[in-house]
Order: C-alpha cells, then structure tokens, then sequence
C-alpha cells in the first residue's frame, strides 16, 4: 500500500512542480518582499523636488 | 502669503527662508550621496582591472588609499554641509523672481551660469572644492550634465509677501493669481468672513490661543494644494511667535525655556535574563521577538495556498476523469493520501523557498555599502532553542492525530463489512 501511496506523491509533485503557477507563487512572495523593502528608499532617493508652476 | 495685520511679516520671512534652506540642504544630501555610491562603484571596478593589469597586491594598496582619500573627502563635505546650515538664508524679494519660470531641476543642474545667483553664493568655498574633488574621482556618467555640472541647486520657492494693504499682484507673477484686492472680495462674498479692519496686533492678547485657531486677515494662498511644507513651516513659525509673546509676558525667557524644552529621557532596554554586561536588547533580540509572528503569518498563508492547490487539484482531476484511469489500479485511500503528500511536499517547498529568500534577502540588505563581508544578519541570527521546536512535536499532537485515524480506521472497517 505504502508503494502506492508514495508513487501516487511523486506523481502529484512532478505534475504540480510543472505548473506555472506554482513557479509563480514561489517567485511572487520574495519579489514581493523586496520590492515593499526597497521600493520606499528607491523613491526617496529619486524624488524630484516639487516642480513651479507658472 | 497674505497678511494685512502685518504684525508677522519677519516670522513668515523667516519660515519661508528656513523651507527654502531645508530643500537645499536635502537635496545637496541627495546629490552628495549619489556622487559617493557612484566612486565606491567604479572604485570596485576600478581595482578589479588594476589587478589584472599589475597583480593583486599593489592594486589593493591603490584602493585603500584611494578609500581613505574619499572618506576624508566626505568628512570635509560634512563639514562644509554644516557651514550651509549656519549660513542664514537669503530670502528673494519678488522683483528679483526670475521671468523665465519653471525649468527642469535637471537642466539646471547643467547650467552653471543661469543658476540662482543669490544661492551660490551662500554655499561656502569648501564645499564647492569638496563637490569639485568629489566630481573629479566619480565617472562623468553618474554627475549630472558631466564635468561642469556645479552643486546642485534646487528652484526656489517663489513667494510673496503682501504686507498691510493688498497693493495688488505684478502681472506674470510666478502664481499667477487675479490682483489680490480682486480675489479677496470674492474671499469675503463667500465665506462671509469679518472684515478684517482692525488688524490684531497681539492676537493672543499674551495668553496664548486655543489649538486651531485661525487669525484674521492672515492668509495661505496657493497653487499647489498637495504640498504643505511651506505652509506647515508658516503656521509652525507663527504659532511660535505668538507663544513667545505668551511666555515673554509670564517674563519666562526664551532661553529658560529652551533648556527646559530640551529636557528628554531615554530609556535603553534591557534584559535580566542575559549575562551581565550584555543585557542590552540588540536587534537580534528584537527579531527573535517577532519570528513567531512572522511564522504564524507565513503558517497562514501556507495552509490557504496549499489547501486550494489541492482542492483545485482534486476537482480538476475528477473532471478530467483522470481520476478513474487511476483508480483502476490504485485504491481510493492510497490515492487520496498520496495526493496528500505530494501536495504537502509542493506546499513545504514553496515555503521553503519562501523562507531561503527572504533569509538572503536580509543577508543582502544588511550588507554595509563599500564592504563585501556581511556585518550583522541572519548568521549572527541564532534560531530560537530547540526546546521550542521540540513543542512543535509534542507528544499531544500524535495522541490527536492517533485518535483521528483510528476514527477514520474503524468507518473503513465497518463499510468493508458491510459491503462483504
């Protein structure tokens, strides 16, 4: 039974691991991450002082 | 700025001249902290392509005094940034505003003889023999408009200031508004506001206002409604002058009350449970604190992900009638608990994932600018004990689950009994 059981697991991990969506959600998280840490700096760095209007 | 008291012409001055310096001083931080990202970079490449001209050893000699001779540069730049700080502004009067108005901040940059004259010149020569150096060891590249590209000047902000009775805009001022005797008529139409004809000479009477209180015949006007930091600076500067009259007529000097305002404690956190002499809360402890927060949110998200990956899994299966080919020669218990495995398995090793980035992540992010070894992370970060991670496995856990598969065992022995 145990044999089975284990087939059917690497079955369902080769078929899932093929997805795109799981490579996504793996990449998503992390990009996420660093772009909520990094993003506020990048921007501070790049702000333009407030432009005149005439 | 529109004040028909008159009484706070010099405050209002000096808010707007002390806004003013603020931008200036910002932005010289920015342009200075640009221009030493840019040399530490083509510093490493630098001494990458010396050493493989003339071996390793000289070449890491160079940049070590190279590096000593741009620290020493940025402390001078330091300095000469201080002297800006002390250096009281100078404030335009609106004759002197320029015709040409808004230009790109960065075509100013590159023009060194259209810039503003007045702030020129209050940046002192040391800094500008700082700046000079400084554009001298950094790739043209990276300073703006190349080699004549002076230290960068941001626009002023124009302002005018309209004291006692409105005397009317100059037309092709740089707000263009409507003559202001024009637009406070409207003003008075619309608000019904009370003529202000007895301007307020000490609108506290001394004893100071409530919070919020408007002055009459005091107004902001503006074009940019967004943007509030000269305006914060005006009230910010106002109300301190109004207070000052309250506490000069209490007879409370001013530099009494500076020392007491300067009053301030601190407290540093501190831990009885650590060794002594190093009881105090470092960052690390500050993240130990906060890993299982982490780890519940992470736990979360995991069990929602997964829990739909193998619901859509098992659905998707069933209408392909997939399921069926598979059932003929796997069980339905062996079938099902492999799915859950697999799927288990792809859940872990997203989280894993997950988990390995961010912890690179913070290694990255920690790493000091200029130095290529790690100075504090994730490998100073020690894991909780492992009594902690033994709780994760009590004992309690495998009665719990014991029960359940003896539940789920016995409805398996009674349907194959009834079935036979």
């Amino acid at each position: 039974m145990l044999r089975y059981v284990w087939l059917v697991a690497t079955r369902e991990y080769a078929e899932n691991a093929k997805t795109k969506g799981f490579w996504i959600g793996i990449l998503i998280f992390p990009l996420l991450l660093m772009v909520s840490m990094k993003l506020p700096k990048f921007l501070e760095e790049k702000a333009l002082p407030p432009a005149t209007t005439q | 700025m529109s004040d028909k008291s008159g009484r706070f012409e010099k405050v209002i001055d000096r808010a707007v001249a002390a806004d003013y310096q603020r931008e200036e001083n910002e932005a010289i931080k920015i342009h200075d902290a640009r221009i030493l990202t840019a040399y530490e970079e083509s510093a490493g490449s630098q001494e990458k392509a010396l050493a493989k001209a003339i071996g390793a050893e000289p070449a890491r000699a160079i940049a070590a005094e190279l590096k000593s001779a741009s620290e020493k540069l940025a402390q001078q730049s330091a300095a000469a940034k201080m002297g800006i700080r002390s250096t009281r502004p100078t404030t335009r009067s609106p004759s002197s505003a320029p015709r040409s108005g808004a230009r790109r901040w960065r075509s100013r940059c590159a023009s060194s003889s259209r810039g503003s004259r007045a702030s020129r010149s209050s940046i002192p020569k040391t800094k500008k023999k700082a700046l000079a150096e400084i554009d001298k060891w950094a790739k043209p590249a990276f300073v703006e408009g190349g080699k004549k590209a002076g230290p960068y000047v941001p626009p002023r902000r124009r302002s005018k200031h309209v004291t006692g009775a409105p005397q009317g805009f100059r037309s092709g001022h740089a707000l263009d508004l409507p003559p202001l005797s024009e637009r406070r008529e409207e003003d008075r139409g619309r608000r019904q506001s009370p003529p202000s004809s007895s301007p307020h000479r000490d609108p506290g009477g001394g004893r100071g206002l409530e919070r919020g209180t408007r002055l009459a015949g005091i107004d902001y006007w503006c074009t940019n409604l967004t943007d509030n930091g000269l305006k914060d600076m005006v009230e910010e500067s106002i109300t301190n002058d109004i207070k000052q009259a309250a506490y000069e007529k209490r007879s409370v000097s001013k530099a009494d009350l500076d020392l007491i305002q300067k009053t301030e404690v601190a407290l540093k956190g501190k831990d009885p449970k650590k060794a002594e002499g190093e009881e105090e809360v470092k960052r690390e402890d500050t993240m130990r604190q906060w890993a299982p927060v982490a780890a519940v949110y992470l736990l979360w998200v995991a069990i929602f992900t997964v829990a739909q990956m193998l619901l859509n899994n098992t659905t998707e299966e069933k209408t392909n009638r997939v399921i069926e080919v598979l059932l003929s020669s796997v069980t339905p218990t062996e079938l099902m608990f492999g799915k859950l495995v697999g799927i288990a398995g792809v859940g872990l090793t997203m989280v894993g994932a997950w988990i390995g980035s961010f912890l690179l992540l913070l290694n990255l992010c920690e790493r000091p600018r200029g130095t290529s070894r790690p100075r504090a992370g994730w490998r100073r970060w020690r894991p909780p004990a492992a009594g902690r991670l033994r709780r994760l496995f009590h004992p309690r856990l495998f009665v719990v689950c014991g029960v359940f598969l003896a539940i789920r065992e016995h409805g398996e022995l009674r349907s194959r009994r009834r079935r036979t």
